[in-house]
């Protein structure tokens, strides 16, 4: 009897020993089996991540490239306000959420401390003072962006009145954020000095610059400032809010007669069809020369069109150039994207 | 005297005969588990010794590449010179160094590509510095467009074909 006992318990201790070296062996086939297939999956997801990126890049891309084409070759803007030509087209781009004229807009780095404190427009300070707006702007100014002065304007103007893009009119822009403007652009500190003082001169004399002013005062540096300096106006009133319109033609400096007359007939006769310049010089009653028409005028400059893409949002801004065609020959360049993920 | 076995009676529990019996199976087992376990290991880590290899630079290519689309375009987006500076001063170029400034107020930054060696590239931000390694045959441009920078262009080399990645920044200079 006690043989076959032995033979028995040899039996399992064998089994044993057999089952725990293969079940080892399948553990350890399983680890490494699903350790290269992790590897792979997870240099797949990583791939795939970067594809769809990619892809979502692209597509915004070529949805904001189907808007800037239509602009170009459909917007009659002798015609039709960019607002009304928005309206005409949005539903044939249906990632573009927004399409925005800048011209309608208040540049926060031109703005003159005259205009800011005599009109409407220190109201839309986030509790401070005019002198405190300039100080800051004087220390970090120009701002790229317009959330740069998120803590000095209140949030609702910010997102509707005001903003950071327009070329620079010589005859109205702040006269120390020309200086820098002609400093960075030129790279010559001492010539952007001598601008500024001539600028300042003309001022003091309440005497606007014309094009051969420009000329002379540019001299060898008009090709390396190129456009950037203009005797153009920078709001475009036939898409500039009301709030804004309001402000510049209430500013005591520009003497309008009849303000807000003015306005209402501004504002109603945008609605059928966009001004020209001949017919806003004579709605305001004034001639070329005045200085209301450095401020305002009827061509949008600068656009901004965002659009949406699963993974996030991308913001375009392009310059607008006219040709002196009837209806003007548009082109248009993009000065700026965003990508903004979601 | 030894005392007698009877006989047909098996081996007790000890001795060197008791031994040799109940080993033999389990080094049997042993030596198959032990064959097995090597045919499975050796073609892993030895046996395809010059396919993992070959497999690890495919994937380290990979890798680079990936880690370049994620990491170059967030990066690029970042420089944002304003609209009225001018290229030369926004963006500069000396031997294996590329450095585009950008504006946040008037605190200039800036992103700074290297070339280091033939392989390897390093961004360099304020506040970051990533190195992308295994680019065989790096070389590195401006990306122009209508005499404008617009971007950077990056090429190497994998395998017998050269690939190229283009990132732009996030605006231009009027």
């Amino acid at each position: 009897m006690r043989p076959a006992r032995i033979g028995r318990a040899r039996i399992g201790r064998t089994n044993a020993f057999a089952t725990l070296a293969a079940v080892g062996l399948l553990v350890l086939t399983a680890a490494l089996l699903s350790g290269s297939v992790l590897a792979s999956q997870q240099l797949v997801l990583d791939r795939g991540r970067a594809e769809a990126a990619s892809r979502g890049r692209s597509g915004a891309w070529e949805a904001a490239g189907e808007l800037l084409s239509a602009i170009q070759q459909t917007w009659n803007a002798d015609d039709q306000g960019i607002d009304a030509w928005w309206t005409q087209h949005d539903g044939a781009f249906p990632a573009v959420s927004e399409l925005v004229s800048l011209s309608s807009r208040v540049n926060l780095n031109t703005l003159t401390p005259f205009l800011l404190q005599d009109s409407e427009l220190a109201g839309t300070l986030k509790g401070r003072t005019v002198g405190d707006f300039v100080n800051y702007r004087l220390d970090k100014g120009p701002l790229p962006d317009k959330q740069g002065y998120k803590d000095y304007v209140q949030p609702a103007a910010l997102s509707s009145m005001y903003d950071v893009y327009s070329l620079f009119n010589v005859n109205t822009a702040d006269e120390i954020m020309l200086e820098r403007v002609v400093a960075a652009r030129t790279g010559n500190d001492a010539f952007a000095a001598a601008v500024r003082a001539r600028i300042r001169d003309f001022r003091a004399r309440k005497q606007l610059l014309t094009d051969a002013d420009v000329d002379m005062l540019l001299g060898a540096e008009k090709d390396a400032v190129g456009e950037l300096l203009t005797l153009d106006p920078e709001i475009d009133v036939n898409v500039a809010p009301v709030e804004v319109l309001q402000a510049v033609l209430r500013d005591p400096d520009l003497k309008v007669t009849q303000p807000d007359a003015r306005l209402q007939t501004i504002v109603a006769g945008r609605t059928t069809r966009p001004w020209s310049a001949d017919g806003l010089r004579q709605a305001l009653g004034v001639d070329k020369t005045s200085l209301l028409l450095q401020y305002l005028g009827t061509r949008t400059r600068f656009l901004r069109a965002t659009v949406h893409e699963q993974a996030g949002e991308l913001a375009v801004v392009v310059v607008v150039d006219y040709s002196r065609d009837s209806p003007p020959r548009l082109t248009l360049r993009v000065l700026r994207t965003e990508w903004t993920r979601s | 005297m030894l005392p007698l076995i009877p006989r047909g009676t098996k081996p007790g529990p000890s001795g060197p005969g008791r031994l040799a019996a109940t080993s033999f199976v389990e080094l049997v087992v042993t030596i198959f588990l032990l064959v097995a376990f090597a045919s499975l290991v050796f073609p892993l880590f030895w046996g395809s010794g010059r396919a993992n290899a070959a497999a690890a630079v495919e994937n380290a290519a990979q890798r680079a590449e990936l880690t370049m689309a994620s990491v170059l375009p967030p990066l690029c987006e970042q420089v944002r010179p304003p609209y009225w500076v001018r290229q030369e001063s926004a963006f500069q170029a000396s031997g294996t160094e590329w450095k585009a400034h950008y504006c946040n107020g008037r605190e200039d930054e800036s992103l700074v590509v290297k070339k280091e060696g033939d392989s390897r590239l390093t961004l360099v931000t304020g506040d970051r510095t990533l190195s992308i390694g295994n680019l065989p045959g790096l070389s590195v441009d401006w990306w122009e467009k209508d005499k404008r920078i617009i971007g950077i262009t990056i090429r190497w080399h994998r395998g017998p074909r050269t690939r190229q990645f283009h990132a732009a920044w996030g605006s231009l200079a009027l």
